[in-house]
């Protein structure tokens, strides 16, 4: 009730602001799911990953413990060096890679929650790469090592787009390939 | 030669009880003809809705789920939710990611068909297929407010030709009782057949939207306020909104960029979708009831075989006599028992055979109807790889069924004691 009362109070601020709101809505935040979408122009490819923490370090919170501390370190140093996306001879390599941490500004301090200690602060990685692959434009299967690398990762939704086709496909725990369809 | 007297007294027999066959015959065809039919269907209605819109890396629309937008955007089934604002598409006009924009307005019809008004980059960057464009087949594109271009098939349907005029209706459906009767469009171009929805629709001007909707505001014409052509002579029209806009970008690697930049506009609520990715997400949801529909016709078939082998044993008990001349005319136990795999293997291409010329026959009849109606073009091919297999699944299944009545015939005919004779 509160928060509706709040809401309520709200309106004709947001009304005057007018465009200054945005009309984004969250982004939903579902552990074990996570989307990668990569466009594809030539030889370079611009990926992007985002995933919940918990997929990637097992925590939402700001690292506490060493054992902490290096998880998010070593998922940094294999996002900024790893090839999200590969052609079936391993022929990309990163150009440039920006490692994102969304989220963890929000933290409410609900101590004992399974997450740990955030309220609707969910924190997330947002990963974008701009890769370069010989052979690009012949694959018409691709490869991620996502799936195979966080066991905690049950769900990759993967949409592509490029001169040649759009499609999108889902990969379970374990599933590396991505057949374009061409 | 012992397979030519097994082959000619299995046919002999068949012929013998043609009767009763041919209706386990007519079962087993269109057992097999459903089976094929669904597969058959399967890659070509894939083929016809991917093949629907290709070269376009965004559709942008009011907020709404991707697979909404798609559908009536693209291919005209359902409504749109809301609109999106003209400036909202002016803007896009000046983002420099983007190359081209074709915007659409949706809301009107003409005998059921749908009004699309756009600009005149559709027929230069709306493509299909595998990258072909829309073209004219008669006539020109609209360069007047009240000119109008008729899909391919909205013009054979109703024997429309250039130069023509016609009264557009307000609103959707087959029959509209709101007719903008004052505002007549002029048939200036006949499209080519592209065997997608684009057939199924009738090109306005956006100018010309707004023009017959002059007076309309209340949602019915107000006497005295609506438009005629000579008065609409040197007005501007601006609309205020359109329904969606297809957009062409500069550079793939920026759709994504451009999308979520769209879909979180500060604005106006927008989603923006891509027509690929809207189509896979489609087929992943219809994966597994096509699935499940294949697997129901399969069972089918299996039991219009077991039906077959049922017929098949029934028939045994009359055929004691004819086994019993058999034998004693000298045949062996294995050719009597082979006569039944045979007949059922026989039986089951007959029908296949049959299968085929009923599918062949059933498509070529339904395809017009399926174009008309759900924009789905279907065309005769050979089969493939798959459909082949599948189709020869259903002989060796018989082949399988048949060694049952072929087992009973054969263990019966060794307790008649007559054994082999020499020489066979």
């Amino acid at each position: 009730m509160k928060r509706s009362g709040n809401r309520f109070l709200l309106l004709p601020l947001s009304l005057l602001a007018g465009a200054a709101i945005s009309a984004e809505n969250p982004g939903a935040h579902q552990h074990g799911h996570a989307e990668l979408s990569f466009a594809v122009d030539g030889n370079r490819v611009e990926v992007m990953f985002v995933s919940p923490a918990y997929n990637v370090v097992g925590f939402e919170h700001e690292a506490r413990t060493e054992d902490q501390t290096r998880a998010l370190k070593e998922a940094n140093d294999w996002f900024a060096g790893t090839p999200l996306i590969d052609t079936p001879d391993n022929t990309c390599t990163v150009v440039s890679s920006d490692v994102h941490h969304t989220g963890q500004h929000h933290h409410h301090g609900h101590e004992g929650e399974e997450h740990g200690d955030h309220g609707d602060g969910h924190s997330a990685f947002e990963v974008t790469q701009t890769l370069e692959c010989s052979g690009m434009q012949d694959a018409s299967r691709l490869t991620t090592p996502l799936t195979t690398r966080f066991e905690r990762l049950e769900h990759l939704d993967v949409e592509w787009a490029g001169g040649m086709s759009q499609g999108a496909t889902r990969l379970k725990h374990g599933e590396a390939g991505i057949e374009l369809g061409r | 030669m012992k397979t030519g007297l097994a082959l000619s007294l299995a046919l002999a027999s068949l012929w013998h009880r043609r009767r009763v066959l041919a209706l386990v015959c007519l079962t087993l065809t269109l057992s097999v003809s459903l089976l094929l039919g669904i597969q058959y269907l399967r890659t070509e209605v894939r083929q016809s809705f991917t093949s629907t819109i290709s070269g376009t890396d965004l559709i942008v629309g009011a907020r709404s789920g991707q697979l909404n937008l798609l559908l009536y955007t693209v291919f005209h089934i359902g409504d749109a939710t809301n609109n999106i604002r003209w400036s909202t598409f002016r803007k896009l006009q000046e983002d420099q990611r983007i190359d081209w924009l074709i915007p659409i307005s949706l809301g009107d019809s003409y005998r059921g068909y749908r009004v699309v008004a756009t600009d005149r980059n559709f027929p230069e960057h709306f493509r299909y297929g595998q990258e072909q464009p829309v073209s004219l087949a008669e006539g020109k594109w609209f360069s007047d407010v009240f000119h109008v271009v008729l899909g391919a098939g909205v013009a054979r349907e109703l024997g429309h030709q250039p130069g023509e005029e016609i009264i557009l209706s307000h609103g959707g459906g087959r029959t509209s009782f709101s007719n903008h009767e004052d505002t007549p469009f002029r048939i200036t171009g006949i499209l080519e057949p592209t065997g997608t929805p684009v057939d199924q629709a009738v090109y306005i001007s956006l100018e010309g939207m707004e023009a017959m909707h002059v007076g309309w505001e209340s949602g019915v014409a107000i006497p005295g306020r609506t438009l005629t052509p000579e008065k609409a002579k040197g007005m501007t029209f601006t609309p205020d909104a359109i329904t969606a806009v297809y957009v062409g970008l500069k550079s793939p690697v920026l759709t994504f960029q451009l999308q979520r930049a769209l879909n979180q506009s500060a604005e106006e609520p927008l989603s923006a979708i891509l027509p690929g990715v809207a189509l896979s997400e489609l087929w992943r949801l219809m994966g597994q009831f096509e699935k499940a529909l294949l697997g129901i016709t399969g069972f089918v078939v299996i039991t219009s075989l077991v039906g077959l082998v049922a017929v098949l044993l029934t028939l045994q008990t009359q055929r004691a006599h004819e086994i019993a001349v058999l034998r004693a005319t000298g045949a062996s136990t294995g050719l009597v028992a082979s006569l039944h795999v045979i007949e059922c293997v026989a039986l089951a291409l007959v029908s296949c055979l049959l299968a085929l010329a009923v599918g062949s026959a059933l498509l070529t009849g339904i395809a017009p109807w399926l174009l008309d109606n759900y924009g789905l073009n279907l065309t005769l091919r050979p089969l493939n790889g798959t459909e082949w297999a599948l189709l020869a699944t259903v002989p060796a299944a018989a082949a399988l069924v048949g060694l049952l009545p072929a087992f009973a015939t054969w263990r019966k005919t060794r307790h008649q004691g007559l054994g082999e004779i020499g020489g066979q």
